[in-house]
C-alpha cells in the first residue's frame, strides 16, 4: 500500500516544519527538507501533473542543488498521474503550492501583512 | 360407483406427476453437471451487487476531496458524506471486516468536526481507496474460480 499520499498531506498539515527550500538552476524543481531531516523535491510537470522525489542520501539540499542530476543519488520518484487519484493531484499542487510560497518569500510576506512573526 | 382410473382428472394428475418427477431429475442433472457454471453465474450476481457498492464508495470519496473544510456549508458536508461512507462500509459485512482497523479511524475523525481538515481526509481517503483496491482485486481472483 502505497503511503506517499499520508506522507505528502501530513507534510501539508505540518507546513511549518518545511525548511531548507532551494531552486535547482536550470529546471523548475524546488528542494526542501521536512522535519530537519527528509530530503525532497517537487515541480510541475505539465498537464496538472507534478513530479515528487524523495531522496535518501547524506548529500545536503545545497550539494543536491548543485549537482542537479539525481540519476547516482538513492532517491524514489513519484508522479501524481501516475498515482492517478484525485487526492494525489489536489495534495501533489498543494504541496508544489507551499513550497513555491516559500522559495519566492511569499509565505514570509504574507505572515508580515497578516501580522504573525514567524521568521527571523 | 367407482370412478374410473381413466379418467380426465387421473389422467392430468398422472401426466403432472409424470413431468415434476422430469423437471426435478433433469434440475438435479444440471445441477450435478453444470455445479461449478451455476456457481459462477450467483458469484457474478453476489460481484455485482458488491461492485455496485463499490463504485457508489468510489464517488463518495472522489466527491469528498472536492470539498473544502474551510467553507462551514462545505465542511457540513464533507461530515454527513463521512458519516454516510462510515454507515455503508458498515452495513457491507466483507468490506467491514477489510476496513474495520481503517473506518474505526474515519468514526473517531467524524466524531469531532473542529478537527476535521483537509489533508487528514485526503490521507484517509486515500488509505480507504487503497482498501478498497485490494479487496476488489481479491474479488477478481474469486470470478476466476480461485481461493478467495
Amino acid at each position: 500500500m502505497s503511503k506517499i499520499i499520508q506522507a505528502v498531506n501530513s507534510m501539508i498539515a505540518n507546513k511549518d516544519k518545511i525548511s531548507d527550500v532551494k531552486w535547482v538552476e536550470d529546471s523548475e524543481f524546488v528542494l526542501f527538507l521536512f522535519n530537519g531531516k527528509y530530503k525532497w523535491a517537487i515541480r510541475p510537470s505539465g498537464n496538472d501533473d507534478f513530479t515528487l522525489f524523495f531522496f535518501k542520501t547524506d548529500l545536503s539540499i545545497d550539494e543536491l542543488a548543485d549537482i542537479g542530476s539525481w540519476e547516482n543519488e538513492a532517491s524514489i520518484r513519484y508522479s501524481a498521474k501516475e498515482l492517478g487519484t484525485k487526492e494525489a493531484f489536489v495534495s501533489f499542487r498543494e504541496l508544489n503550492q507551499i513550497v513555491q510560497e516559500k522559495v519566492l518569500g511569499i509565505d514570509a510576506a504574507l505572515d508580515d501583512i497578516i501580522g504573525k512573526k514567524t521568521w527571523s | 360407483m367407482q370412478p374410473s382410473p381413466y379418467s380426465l382428472p387421473n389422467i392430468v394428475s398422472l401426466a403432472a406427476n409424470a413431468l415434476t418427477i422430469i423437471v426435478s431429475l433433469l434440475a438435479i442433472i444440471i445441477f450435478l453437471t453444470k455445479r461449478k457454471s451455476i456457481a459462477t453465474a450467483i458469484k457474478l450476481l453476489l460481484n455485482y451487487s458488491f461492485r455496485s457498492t463499490f463504485s457508489e464508495l468510489t464517488s463518495k470519496l472522489d466527491k469528498l476531496v472536492d470539498l473544502r473544510s474551510e467553507d462551514p456549508e462545505q465542511k457540513k458536508e464533507m461530515i454527513c458524506l463521512l458519516n454516510d461512507i462510515i454507515g455503508q462500509v458498515k452495513g457491507n459485512k466483507k468490506l467491514h471486516v477489510a476496513c474495520d482497523k481503517l473506518i474505526r479511524q474515519f468514526v473517531k475523525y467524524a466524531e469531532r468536526p473542529d478537527r476535521v481538515n483537509d489533508p487528514t481526509t485526503r490521507s484517509l481517503v486515500s488509505q480507504l481507496r487503497e482498501t478498497l483496491k485490494y479487496i476488489d482485486l481479491k474479488d477478481f481472483d474469486g470470478i476466476l474460480g480461485e481461493e478467495q
